[in-house]
């Protein structure tokens, strides 16, 4: 199991996020990058957390800034990438693999060779989803953001999404930021290959252990906690059996 | 200094970041015209199809196989690596470029396909290297072994049936028969990517550089 730390990252700045609706400061993309990096987290994911229009404007000037970043960790981006130029501009960055929600949840014909260019020129491997989840009265809704809601979908949708994707990120939103609140039965409830999963949102020492001694998921994103404490990354890293 | 091939597919940024860091002349070339160097350099993240149909369009498969046999040194890393072999079955199956007896598999354990993706051991020893006729140009590490972990990111792996050369297994359960590196006199294939590979991937490149 990995354990990777997801970023949001928006109009130059990183951010906390807690609970899908309340943000917080956390600092310039650079720094914020280079201390994961001496911490030496497995992976990390740099979110552009779009929820409604993602203008251009916006777009272009986080990829300037990303393409200045220098790292030795693997970094995974997404988060707007829904179009076929905004797909090219991505080639030459220092970026390993691509996120995709949107395009993923309920795919148009556009978003089908969208995916399927991106699975040509990064690779299959390189190819992840996003599904940020809540649950009510034990049912699961997923959100799109071309919808602004959170929604359900179908078999036939998970089937596309599985077919499509190298790695599932699976982000409870509700539980953003919180210690020890996500809810693990998301793993027998929803019908994917365990060892394609990644979690993330309401991760702590508790859960980590629990995943790391019941469950074979391929990694594990901290969200906000990770950068407060140093020491928190190499003890996190004894829960999941890393060192 | 080392060209890195431009053939639109690969993680060039990182690697012209790590090689500034180093103080490490290169070039990007997009052109086979460009190229000059003692070193080529073939980064590649994508598909073995795409890759070489752009490594064709531009002339690099020819440009690169001369180069080889002419004795100049070649890396190839992930895909870059992959397509040394003649033959991957990625995308229905694609002639490569035949600079090492082998080919490209989907990885399976136990015949099921799998993807490796993550942290796995490496090691080796720079006396290894020089056994098979493998020496650093620029000399940026004294180093004798290089132990610790490198990131993989792959579904595709080489099966190496050449007998010269030395090749490192993937240390990971069910992957044993994949190649984790090749090396062989100017010929130097890196299955993981030491580019993103922290503190022991900038080793091992200072090592074999």
């Amino acid at each position: 199991m990995r354990l990777g730390s997801c970023v949001l990252f928006i109009n130059n700045y990183c951010y906390l996020s807690y609970k899908w609706n309340f943000w917080r400061p956390l600092g310039t993309l650079t720094n914020v990058l280079k201390s994961l990096d001496e911490y030496e987290v497995d992976e990390i994911f740099l979110l552009r957390p779009i929820k409604g229009e993602d203008k251009n404007d916006s777009w272009n000037r986080d990829l300037r800034e990303i393409k200045q970043i220098k790292l030795s960790t693997p970094l995974s981006f997404g988060g707007g990438i829904r179009s076929l130029s905004r797909l090219n501009s991505l080639k030459n960055l220092p970026v390993e693999r691509l996120v995709f929600s949107n395009s993923m949840i309920n795919p148009s014909k556009k978003d089908s060779i969208l995916i399927n260019r991106a699975i040509s020129e990064f690779g299959r491997q390189a190819i992840v989803s996003l599904l940020p989840y809540k649950i009510l009265k034990d049912e699961f809704f997923f959100y799109s953001s071309q919808k602004r809601d959170f929604i359900k979908l179908s078999k036939e949708n998970f089937e596309i999404i599985d077919r499509m994707s190298n790695e599932i990120i699976l982000y409870d939103a509700l539980h953003e930021g919180l210690k020890d609140k996500i809810n693990l039965g998301v793993l027998s409830s929803l019908e994917f290959e365990e060892s394609k999963i990644i979690l993330s949102g309401g991760i702590g020492p508790s859960s980590i252990k629990s995943l790391n001694k019941n469950s074979s998921i391929a990694a594990i994103y901290l969200d906000n906690s990770t950068l407060f404490k140093e020491q928190t990354i190499k003890k996190l890293k004894r829960h999941a059996g890393l060192s | 200094m080392i060209d890195i091939v431009d053939a639109n597919s690969g993680n060039i940024d990182s690697w012209t970041k790590l090689l500034d860091d180093l103080l490490i002349n290169y070039k990007v070339v997009s052109k086979t015209s460009e190229m000059s160097a003692k070193t080529i350099l073939l980064p590649g993240v994508g598909s073995a199809g795409f890759l070489m149909e752009n490594l064709r369009i531009k002339g690099f498969d020819k440009k690169i196989k001369n180069f080889y046999r002419s004795g100049g040194r070649v890396i190839g890393v992930c895909l870059g690596y992959q397509v040394f072999t003649g033959f991957s079955e990625e995308d229905g199956g694609i002639k490569c470029l035949g600079l090492i007896k082998g080919k490209t598999k989907k990885l399976k354990i136990l015949n099921s396909p799998v993807s490796n993706n993550g942290w796995s051991n490496f090691s080796i020893k720079k006396d290894k290297l020089r056994e098979v006729g493998c020496f650093s140009d620029f000399h940026l590490s004294k180093k004798t072994t290089i132990d610790g972990r490198v990131y993989f990111n792959h579904e595709y792996g080489v099966e190496v049936a050449s007998k010269l050369g030395f090749s490192c297994k993937i240390q990971k359960k069910g992957l044993e028969n994949y190649s984790a590196a090749y090396f062989y006199k100017n010929l130097y294939g890196i299955q993981f990517h030491p580019e993103k590979s922290q503190f022991t991937g900038l080793e091992f490149i200072k090592c074999i550089l």
